[in-house]
């Protein structure tokens, strides 16, 4: 079973602990030959079946090729157009060719540097995302009269 | 009458055809009649758009969205071209005055970022303006509502952070159409919520301006839990 993704759990990579810790199937596919365990906390978890034990290892949040596609349509003409009509500034896309380089160079010598980098500039996007504070509370659930067939809904009260 | 009063202070005098709390099933002579069947039909194609089946799945929880339970084809008051009606769970469509496919799409990406915000969090519609505010500047700034094109057709013509003028003016046109408060206090609260809520871009991630944006959001939506494992 994959990590469902849900708005519900706003804490995602708690999630991503916890459901480690249970020792529960990650989606990521089981490599054909191991590679030795580099390090720490947020890295894909599987099991080796033949073997009965926990690898760990790492691959780049993206793929490379991802980071060279971003990179190209971040510098377009269209999406400077409409990045200047948004914010009144060109975009800056040179952290997409650094981290492109970057996943590049850990597929060629799997180096810690690399690794590091990649991992913090995509920490830094996923905090630009979060930088705000919500104006509402998240639900925990979806609302449940999303699915209720018309007929059967009571009258609303006033 | 209590209930008209709802009606008014709600915005429901907008959707005639909508009572809180009744459902009626369009008859035979009003398909044949009104703009109906034309609804229908460019309902059916903005279904089929890929922007609309990535919004199914980001939808998450509410992950089904039935074209039949959840968009309703009706005539409205007035211009507006669409609405959200939480109490229903359902989309309402102008048939009246949605003429266009293009615009079409358009409503029903709008709207369909209202459902998403319902089933996500805890939007008081009816009694928070915040929140009312808060979902339309998200609506008006992520379905192309606000597209340099769009705005020139309205001959709004404006280059440099023209977008973020558009969005608060439409989501100002918006929170005025259905609620029964003044244009000073609502532009206050726009304001207060305007960069909390512009900077909100679930579940795209970015704000969708091109076909390709969508694509790389939703490339990014199927490659989360790769994602996430590997931050």
């Amino acid at each position: 079973t994959s990590i469902n993704f849900s708005p519900y759990q706003p804490n995602v990579a708690a999630e991503i602990r916890t459901r480690q810790s249970r020792q529960r199937f990650s989606s990521v596919p089981l490599p054909s030959v191991v590679e030795p365990v580099q390090t720490v906390a947020s890295v894909s978890c599987s099991w080796g079946a033949a073997l009965g034990v926990v690898f760990c290892y790492f691959k780049p949040p993206r793929a490379c090729e991802d980071y060279w596609s971003e990179f190209r349509h971040c510098k377009s003409l269209k999406n400077c157009f409409h990045h200047y009509y948004t914010y009144g500034t060109v975009p800056s896309c040179q952290q997409w060719k650094e981290d492109y380089h970057n996943c590049r160079e850990w597929e060629k010598h799997r180096g810690t540097e690399a690794k590091e980098a990649l991992r913090r500039s995509e920490k830094i996007r996923v905090a630009e995302q979060r930088n705000f504070i919500p104006v509402w509370q998240l639900r925990q659930e979806p609302p449940r009269d999303w699915h209720v067939p018309l007929n059967q809904e009571k009258p609303q009260d006033s | 009458m209590d209930q008209t009063k709802q009606e008014e202070e709600y915005g429901y005098d907008l959707f005639p055809e909508r009572k809180p709390g009744e459902h009626k099933k369009t008859s035979i002579a009003e398909s044949l009649f009104t703009f109906n069947h034309k609804c229908q039909v460019m309902l059916q194609f903005a279904v089929e758009t890929s922007e609309y089946q990535l919004f199914s799945l980001f939808l998450s929880g509410c992950s089904k969205v039935f074209k039949d339970r959840h968009f309703s084809c009706e005539d409205c008051d007035g211009t507006v071209s669409g609405g959200f009606d939480a109490a229903s769970s359902q989309i309402v469509l102008c048939q009246n005055n949605i003429h266009q496919q293009s615009h079409m799409n358009r409503v029903v990406t709008h709207e369909l970022i209202h459902a998403f915000d319902h089933c996500r969090a805890h939007v008081d519609w009816f009694n928070n303006f915040r929140h009312l505010a808060c979902s339309e500047i998200r609506a008006a700034n992520l379905s192309g509502d606000c597209s340099f094109t769009n705005e020139v057709a309205r001959f709004n013509f404006g280059l440099k952070r023209h977008h973020q003028e558009c969005v608060r003016g439409r989501a100002l046109r918006s929170i005025l159409a259905v609620r029964k408060i003044s244009r000073a206090e609502a532009e206050k609260i726009v304001d207060e919520v305007f960069d909390s809520c512009f900077n909100d871009h679930a579940p795209f991630g970015r704000i969708p301006h091109s076909k390709r944006d969508a694509k790389f959001a939703y490339r990014d939506y199927m490659n989360r839990d790769r994602y996430y494992a590997n931050l």
